[in-house]
């Protein structure tokens, strides 16, 4: 791949960052560590992306460095605060979800979050519209078993957001 | 609720789901890492630090030895703690590239145990073997200095017993205290990526 330059790798983040930013909701629990792990995974990307040949989408590129890094490369903060020079200054942009609509979303991330983390990769992947056959290669499961744990994941999920999430 | 329910409520916009400026991005892109592999390379580099100071303290004293046994001795210490160096070196850059793009959740983390393993490995080794044949040459370095029967005279006296029980102490402590920060830091992280990749293979109930 043609060498990037920080401006446009940024733009290309920019486009995609809402992928991140699901991938850390469903893989940490509080607003720092969602953070930690947002941070974690964008520098990961930027270190990697001389490695992209271009030959899958970039969005498989980035969901694969993303789960991999939420799952196996990230610790939770235990220690110290990382990126502490970074100041909490959101911007919300678009954000003007309505509250109900905001509850439901955030049901659906708690529900996730009860799910074990291998589970979590798939249902995400899935419900990005993945498929089969992608979320197979992203995971190293065998389709037939990614169709398996969906149907299993779904009954999960229908339990949990009809009982109620904890 | 189906799937395309679930579906329906993934796609809306969420305030959790904040959008980082452009400004932000680039702080991000300046930022420390906090992955495993980083703070093993961290650490790594912190020790390749004290490593070489502790070399060229021992490189200064060699210079200023006469020739004689010592002097073997010391150079013989030299040429062993710079191959350890040097394999320990290469085996830890192992994990050191380690590149979360390269394979699948699944093959990314069978990667990521084998190379902690073998860092957990050779660290834990170096370690103790490291001080083991410290306290050996330590202990051959007074022999050459005193000689036998002054080294038997003293080890039978208290003040010899207390420096021989003080000296082992100084090397079997740090084997214990080095492998239990082992387990902390990385044993445990070792431990739940197993549980994980058995996920992969057995998804609990």
């Amino acid at each position: 791949m043609a060498e990037i330059s920080e401006k446009e790798f940024v733009a290309l983040i920019n486009t995609h960052q809402r992928m991140v930013h699901k991938v850390c909701n469903l893989y940490a629990e509080t607003a720092d560590e969602r953070k930690d792990l947002f941070q974690e995974i964008v520098l990961q990307l930027w270190r990697a992306y001389p490695t992209f040949r271009g030959e899958a989408k970039f969005s498989t590129w980035m969901y694969r460095i993303a789960l991999n890094i939420a799952i196996s490369g990230w610790r939770r903060a235990s220690r110290r605060p990382a990126f502490e020079e970074i100041k909490d200054r959101h911007l919300n942009v678009g954000m003007n979800t309505e509250p109900d609509k905001e509850e439901q979303i955030q049901n659906l991330y708690k529900a996730i979050r009860q799910l074990p983390e291998v589970d979590r990769a798939i249902i995400m992947l899935a419900l990005e519209e993945v498929p089969y056959e992608e979320i197979a290669t992203t995971t190293g499961i065998t389709q037939n078993n990614a169709r398996v744990r969906m149907l299993r994941i779904r009954e999960k999920l229908k339990k949990l957001l009809t009982y109620g999430v904890r | 609720m189906e799937l395309d329910e679930f579906k329906e409520i993934w796609k809306q916009p969420s305030v959790t789901e904040n959008s980082w400026s452009t400004d932000q991005l680039h702080e991000v892109l300046r930022g420390k890492s906090k992955s495993i592999v980083s703070d093993i390379k961290r650490s790594m580099r912190i020790e390749i630090t004290i490593g070489s100071i502790a070399l060229l303290v021992l490189i200064s004293q060699i210079i200023l030895l006469r020739p004689g046994p010592i002097l073997i001795l010391m150079i013989a210490i030299l040429v062993f703690t710079l191959v350890v160096a040097t394999y320990f070196y290469f085996k830890m850059r192992l994990v050191t590239n380690f590149n979360f793009s390269t394979h699948n959740l699944k093959d990314n983390l069978m990667d990521l145990i084998t190379k902690l393993e073998v860092f957990l490995k050779v660290y834990k080794l170096g370690n103790q073997w490291g001080l083991i044949v410290f306290y050996v040459f330590g202990l051959t370095v007074v022999y050459l200095e005193r000689g036998a029967d002054r080294i038997a005279a003293y080890i039978t006296s208290w003040q010899g017993a207390i420096f021989i029980i003080l000296y082992s102490g100084c090397i079997i402590a740090p084997i214990f205290i080095v492998d239990k920060i082992l387990h902390k830091l990385y044993g445990k992280h070792i431990i739940r990526l197993k549980e994980l990749l058995n996920n992969f293979e057995n998804p609990p109930e």
